[in-house]
């Protein structure tokens, strides 16, 4: 069965943001909402002894999203191909999701003419149409991979095989990205 | 996160219908409390819908709420229909009180009571997020629950204290509001000591704070002094002064524990929000 | 929808954006994962359809050059997307997303304004382009009448492209206009300058092989400042067992990503190139034949001896004996123990014989063809005695050891020795890259030819994964061509020539000779105050200028007063130092014409504003900028319109043309697409698989890439002639462009110097051979051999600032959310980056009491300037990081034009000198203080993202309706 996730080589990533800004223009992202953040990690140590890395966090598409279990609706859902998606038709902003979230990446944009919960969509509608999500494809350090996790001979396997990886603190969520990273220590939790 | 205030409001409401209506029960079983049954139930009604108009207030779309029945499992799906369940007992047993079916009033009663006991734990289960280590305890909506007990309990205990049965009623009443009081000051107690103990320590959601950080003064005076001490020492003063003391006196005591208590339970759900971070911290809220 | 609005009560009603739907106009965009999508959302969104055109075109956004493809839908542009068949790869940075921002932004100039209330005011009326134009011709042709041409000042910045460049300076060149503020000379004209002088190229910019390389010497250079696909060439080096070395102050994300990261102390650079090429000639790995054959090592020069004979100059014959030959160079020959000369006459004019050019000959004019030059070793000739340049070369680099490195540069010894190592091991596959900041000195041209001297003598010039020297462009063709041309065809006008004849008199720069810096005493390492002669014309590039010349020319009429000024793409008042008396300077000009896209700083002082059209709005050949391997160096890529240009704008170029008409200008070119044509159709000899047709041909082929005649010959080009520029394929190198292509700038022989010396007369020199040791820029000022000069400005060099300023003051480090001044309008970009930031080390914080994110003032001796603090273990202790290039378009003309003074870290440094002798880069970096601003932001500045909102993109119907006959509408917070 496929399982669509992302893979992001942080050793790769040059933390320039290109991911954030091109999902704006993919996905029609208000000001102020972002789908795709950039974080900056570190540098820790002291000068010079340095360690740093850029981690983009956005919806980590989980294996057991908390979000989904909380919504009230049935709003938020996962798709068979493990893509987390909000049905907008049916939210109704109570915003439990983005209490139970523990990265911060899903929105209440109540400015948006909406009230409703935005949060990356993994482009679906390009992966429907074949192609990859837009922050992957343009990504400048080519850091950013996207494949099925079950397909031994994807991107993303190839690269979780290849390198130590990590994921964002799992408090039963299971999340689906998994950053690679061997040039310095992983300051998250695992 | 930043505190909710609709839903705070809402959550705090809610405890003193839930309260008032542990209060009412009791009376129906032990015979007492008719006089008050429905100015009580009147009064609980009202929190509850005022506090129900103010949670819509939350939600972008609450036009949708037809959707709501896509997920029963979910947390707020239950307490949605415990809000509705209660609401529904609450205004059955006011229509109820206003004549005398003492039988379907008891039995109503006594419903609403084990619904009011539901209510607010049913509310606060849902922060239990495993996302939110300092929410992520049944001593939470164990916490909500007392909160309401003390609220509900004191509130109805004044309108006693201010009937005509105050002579006959009141030094029951206190001590009901007394156990409510006590309730309130170990489940808070529990909870505090909670947010000292939750796995994933952090300095966001550190019992540092509440003691010596930002939240010292909300801690230290709207929590322990006014939401806590102060209602437990009034809700003594009154029990050991009925019968005694004038009950009109006594009932003022008790309104005021009744304020104090609300005003802890505000405080502490301050913050319970403001403790509430995530687990990852890479993520700032 | 009100509906909704009423019963969700607190929403709050000035929505940050409804104008989410305004972004990109009506989108393309899909968010077609909500299947069952709501109204509005629905309203927004639409998916691809058949009325939407896909153009391939370049980015402008940066110096990369990246391809993409432009989405129009109803004449509008709605999405940008990489295009994967060009070397970016299909990646594209956040700057090319923001291009419909840049296009339809709210303060785009649409139509030509004329300024109708007090310099500042910002009170502007719509005018025809004829009235502009006329105007124009008739004020400018009044004041070059009445005061002189040279009394009209140009000024072309980083700029929208250098075809551009070349048609602003041919149209003012002809036109006799010769001070401009030459924003080259604080990034890329140092270096380009001086590798030019040095052997007739720009490698530092041109072009290093990361693909092949074992090492990748990064100095200064941020990843993620321009033309990312680099990253992919460095990572994949890497990946390869390659190894990177940066060199930066700053731990940057280059630093971050290299195996190794030496963290100099600011400015002192050159102690640590001079470091590498001292362990560079005592290894084993020096290229001696290289520099035996190729160079001007084995030459002799003239010093001047203790009587003070001798010119200083490299030895000629002529100036060993009267009625010599000074296309004569001696050397000793070690194959025959005698003396030989090297013929440099290339061009004949010495009657040496074509054939024997670029050959050794013996004393009787015979060609020795098995001569062999001895690099070391003096001789006496005729009772004196002559040293080899490359005995004083080694001479000169050899005090400079890595313990002397390390006590410059406060560096560890066995960093400096690892890096050292690294790069001679991996050499000739070792390739170096720097960032323009390693130029923003007084020493610019000094460091340049230090790097130059490092990469040739560790053996890296045209090698597999070494420097790939000599720029060779797709089709053979260069931009320089559009002015080289009509040179050669005699068509340079009347009052250029005149011009050039006279540059001396009519020069901003003639003023500017002596000047006390701090240069390290090659023996004892001490630093000494010397007097510096800086050659008489600093000049470079342009004719007649460089920044604090003009201003001075501008604002005191130092040594005349401007009078009138055409800029173009270009914004001094944030890019120069001394901004507040640039300020000054416009004030008092006659007449200003500013070409520009949007209302600037400087564009609120002009009288008339031209409205250009953005870089995706015109046609134009593109390549990619700033030095990257194959088959990038080597490309050529289609820039094309997505659409017609907004309202009224012109393109810059057709704006030169337009203009060369009115004022009776001959450009030769008929027009951009004439010259274009010339360029992409390439010298005869091209293969015909690299040839376009034509413009409209090209169109349809999207790109052209050439070959790499190094690897197509196998064997460098210096060794089989493709480096020479006069197509005589002779191996060696050319020197040719020595001089200014306007005449003279060297001292003038026979004037005598404070010091009683006098100049002697100088021959040219350029003769085939590489200079390491370089008489141009010992005539020029800066010394034969790269110097230390410590800046004017550090702990070392005035300490009696430090009880004041305690901390080293560097600016100008990149921000990969804007590029220079640009994109401060851009809602997108300033989300990414919303305040200018200076970096403050934790502990220096915590001594002032500054938190993250607090605003803090940084103050030197000259200004004081506001930025907010970004607490960062990246820095220093000691040192402060401030960014350049901020001002506010989000504030009034009336307010500080435009928040020019606020934040921007120029003002922050004086303009009297000293200045890099060659090209006039002033200092950039200095000693300050910083202590919390009370008084908190800036006033009237976007804070948040919904603050942004005022940026948002303009929809048709919006655009439509205001036809800017007042002047743009200024947005404000």
């Amino acid at each position: 069965m496929t399982r669509n996730i992302i893979a992001i080589d942080l050793d790769s990533c040059i933390g320039c943001h290109s991911c954030a800004v091109v999902c704006k223009q993919e996905n029609n992202v208000g000001l102020g909402t972002y789908y795709n953040k950039v974080l900056t990690v570190g540098p820790s140590g002291t000068y010079p002894d340095l360690e740093m890395y850029y981690l983009p966090v956005s919806c980590q598409h989980c294996d057991n999203p908390e979000c989904v279990s909380v919504c009230p609706t049935g709003a938020s859902y996962k798709r068979e191909d493990g893509i987390v998606l909000v049905d907008h038709s049916k939210c109704i902003g109570c915003q439990y999701c983005v209490m139970a979230c523990p990265y911060g990446v899903r929105t209440y944009d109540e400015s948006r003419d909406k009230g409703v919960i935005e949060k990356c969509t993994l482009c679906a509608h390009l992966v429907d149409a074949g192609e990859k999500p837009a922050c992957v494809k343009h990504c400048p350090g080519q850091a950013r991979l996207f494949g099925d996790a079950d397909d031994p001979e994807s991107d993303v396997s190839k690269m979780i095989a290849r390198k130590s990886t990590h994921k964002l603190t799992d408090v039963g969520n299971h999340p689906g990205v998994t950053y690679g990273l061997d040039k310095f220590s992983w300051k998250g939790d695992e | 996160m930043e505190v909710q205030w609709p839903l705070l409001v809402f959550s705090v409401l809610l405890g003193i219908t839930s309260g008032s209506f542990v209060f009412l029960a009791v009376g129906e079983l032990t015979g007492r409390f008719k006089n008050v049954r429905f100015s009580g139930a009147l009064i609980a009604f009202a929190c509850l819908a005022v506090g129900g108009c103010v949670s819509v207030l939350h939600m972008g779309h609450p036009e949708r709420a037809t959707h709501l029945l896509g997920n029963l499992g979910s947390g707020l799906s239950k307490e949605l229909f415990a809000v509705a369940i209660m609401g529904i007992v609450a205004f059955a047993y006011l229509v109820l009180a206003k004549k005398d079916y003492p039988g379907a009033s008891k039995a109503l009663g006594v419903v609403g009571g084990v619904v009011g006991l539901v209510l607010p734990f049913v509310a606060g289960a849902s922060y239990l997020i495993a996302a939110r280590p300092a929410w992520d305890s049944v001593t939470l909506p164990l916490m909500y629950t007392g909160a309401g007990l003390a609220m509900g309990m004191l509130l109805m205990c004044g309108l006693v204290l201010l009937g005509d049965r105050a002579a006959e009623d009141g030094g029951f009443a206190a001590k009901l509001a007394l156990v409510g009081v006590v309730a309130m000051v170990v489940t808070a107690l529990a909870y505090v000591a909670w947010i000292a103990l939750a796995p994933h320590q952090d300095p966001t959601r550190s019992l540092e704070r509440l003691i010596s950080g930002d939240f010292a003064v909300a801690f230290w005076v709207g929590v322990v002094v006014v939401g806590l001490a102060a209602p437990l020492a009034l809700a003594a003063f009154v029990c050991a002064r009925t019968g005694k003391a004038r009950a009109a006196e006594l009932a003022t005591c008790v309104f005021v524990a009744f304020a104090c208590s609300a005003a802890g339970a505000v405080a502490l759900r301050v913050i319970m929000y403001g403790v509430g971070t995530s687990v990852e911290r890479f993520i700032y809220q | 929808m009100s509906l909704k609005m009423s019963r969700r009560g607190f929403v709050k009603a000035t929505a940050a954006a409804t104008a989410s739907t305004l972004l990109l106009g009506a989108s393309v965009t899909a968010a077609a994962a909500d299947e069952a999508a709501d109204g509005a959302r629905a309203a927004t969104s639409a998916t691809p359809s058949d009325d939407v055109q896909v153009i391939p075109s370049a980015c402008r956004q940066c110096y990369g050059r990246c391809a993409l493809f432009g989405h129009v839908k109803d004449g509008r542009l709605v999405k940008i997307e990489g295009n994967p068949d060009l070397f970016s790869e299909g990646t594209l940075c956040g700057r090319a997303f923001a291009i419909p921002q840049e296009l339809y932004n709210p303060l785009r100039v649409r139509y030509p304004q004329k300024r109708v209330g007090e310099k500042g005011s910002g009170q502007w009326k719509r005018i025809t382009w004829e009235e502009a134009y006329e105007e124009a011709r008739d004020r400018f042709t009044a004041i070059g009448e009445e005061h002189g041409w040279h009394t009209i000042a140009h000024q072309y910045g980083t700029g929208r492209d250098m075809l551009q460049f070349q048609a602003i300076n041919k149209l003012w060149l002809e036109l006799g206009s010769t001070a401009t503020f030459g924003v080259g000379n604080l990034c890329w004209v140092g270096s380009y300058f001086t590798s030019q002088r040095l052997y007739g190229d720009e490698t530092q910019y041109t072009g290093w092989d990361g693909n092949n390389a074992d090492c990748i010497l990064i100095w200064c250079r941020q990843e993620r400042s321009r033309g990312y696909y680099d990253w992919l060439t460095v990572k994949r080096a890497q990946e390869r067992g390659a190894k990177v070395i940066c060199v930066d102050p700053r731990y940057t994300c280059t630093a971050s990503k290299a195996d190794l990261w030496l963290p100099i102390r600011p400015g002192s650079d050159m102690a640590l190139v001079l470091a590498f090429i001292n362990e560079i000639v005592h290894s084993d790995k020096c290229a001696t034949e290289f520099a035996r054959f190729y160079t001007n090592a084995p030459f002799f020069i003239d010093e001047k001896d203790a009587e003070g004979n001798g010119t200083g100059y490299q030895l000629r014959e002529s100036l060993m004996k009267e009625g010599g030959n000074e296309e004569l160079y001696p050397a000793w020959d070690e194959a025959h123990d005698q003396l030989i000369f090297w013929n440099g006459d290339w061009q004949n004019k010495k009657g040496l014989g074509e054939e024997k050019v670029f050959q050794w000959l013996d004393a009787d004019g015979n060609v020795v063809a098995d001569a062999k030059p001895a690099l070391s070793g003096a001789h006496e000739i005729d009772g004196k005695t002559y040293r080899t340049s490359w005995d004083i070369l080694v001479e000169h680099v050899t005090p400079w050891t890595i313990e002397r490195a390390a006590e410059f540069c406060e560096l560890p010894e066995d960093k400096i020795r690892e890096a050292i190592q690294t790069y001679i091991d991996a050499s000739p596959h070792a390739c170096f890259t720097r960032g323009q900041k390693v130029e923003f000195s007084i020493n610019t041209s000094g460091i340049s030819q230090a790097f130059t001297i490092m990469m040739a003598l560790a053996g890296n010039f045209d090698t597999k994964g070494g420097q790939n020297i000599g720029r060779e462009p797709a089709t053979g063709y260069d931009s320089f061509m559009f002015d080289v041309v009509p040179n050669q065809q005699g068509r340079m006008g009347a009052r250029r020539k005149e011009t050039a004849m006279n540059i001396k008199k009519l020069s901003v720069c003639q003023n500017t000779g002596y000047q006390q810096i701090f240069v390290a005493d090659n023996v004892t390492g001490e630093l000494v105050e010397t007097t510096q002669n800086s050659g008489g014309q600093v000049i470079y590039g342009q004719q007649g200028g460089f920044g604090a010349a003009t201003t001075k020319a501008m604002a005191k009429g130092d040594p005349f007063q401007i009078h009138g000024y055409w800029q173009q793409t270009s914004e001094p008042i944030l890019s120069i130092e001394g901004g507040k008396e640039i300020i000054e300077g416009f004030k008092n000009l006659d007449f200003f014409v500013n070409v520009d896209m949007y209302m600037t700083p400087s564009g609120e002082l002009a009288d008339i504003i031209l409205p250009a059209a953005h870089p995706n709005e015109v046609d134009r050949v593109e390549w990619a900028h700033s030095g990257h391997g194959y088959p990038t160096s080597h490309t050529y890529l289609i820039r094309q319109p997505f659409h017609k240009p907004l309202g009224e704008c012109k393109d810059d170029m057709d704006i030169c043309f337009e203009f060369a008409e009115y004022m009776g200008v001959d450009m030769y070119w008929k027009d951009k697409y004439d010259y274009f044509n010339y360029m992409l159709k390439g010298p005869a000899t091209l293969p015909a698989e690299l040839s376009c047709a034509d413009f409209e041909d090209f169109r349809q082929r999207v790109s052209v890439t050439g070959v790499e005649m190094a690897t197509v010959k196998g064997a460098p080009k210096y060794e089989t002639g493709y480096m020479r520029k006069t197509s005589d394929f002779r191996p060696g190198f050319n020197t040719m462009y020595r001089g200014n292509k306007m005449g003279t700038v060297y001292r003038t022989p026979q004037v005598t110097l404070p010091d009683g010396t006098v100049i002697p007369a100088h021959p040219q020199s350029d003769n085939g051979k590489m200079e390491l040791w370089s008489e141009d820029l010992l005539l020029y000022g800066n010394g034969p051999l790269p110097l230390y000069i410590e800046p004017p400005i550090t702990k070392r060099s005035r300490p009696d600032l430090l009880e004041e300023y305690p901390y080293t003051l560097i600016t100008g480090g990149r921000s990969h959310a804007f590029f220079h001044t640009e994109y401060r309008n851009s809602p997108w970009m300033r989300e990414v980056h919303m305040f200018p930031t200076v970096d403050i080390n934790p502990a220096t914080a915590a001594e002032h009491g500054i938190k993250q994110d607090d605003w803090v003032y940084i103050e030197t001796y000259v200004d004081r300037i506001k930025q907010r603090a970004n607490l960062t273990a990246a820095i220093r202790p000691d040192t402060i990081h401030v960014e350049h290039d901020w001002w506010f378009p989000e504030r009034e003309a009336t307010d500080d034009l435009h928040g020019a003074l606020d934040s921007n870290c120029n003002i922050l440094f004086e303009n009297n000198g000293p200045y890099d002798p060659a090209v006039g880069t002033d200092n950039f970096g200095g000693l300050c203080k910083i202590y919390k601003a009370e008084d908190g932001a800036p006033k009237n500045i976007c804070m948040n993202e919904d603050d942004l909102k005022i940026f948002l993109p303009l929809s048709a119907d919006e655009l439509a309706a205001d036809d800017q006959q007042n002047g743009v509408t200024q947005v404000t917070k």
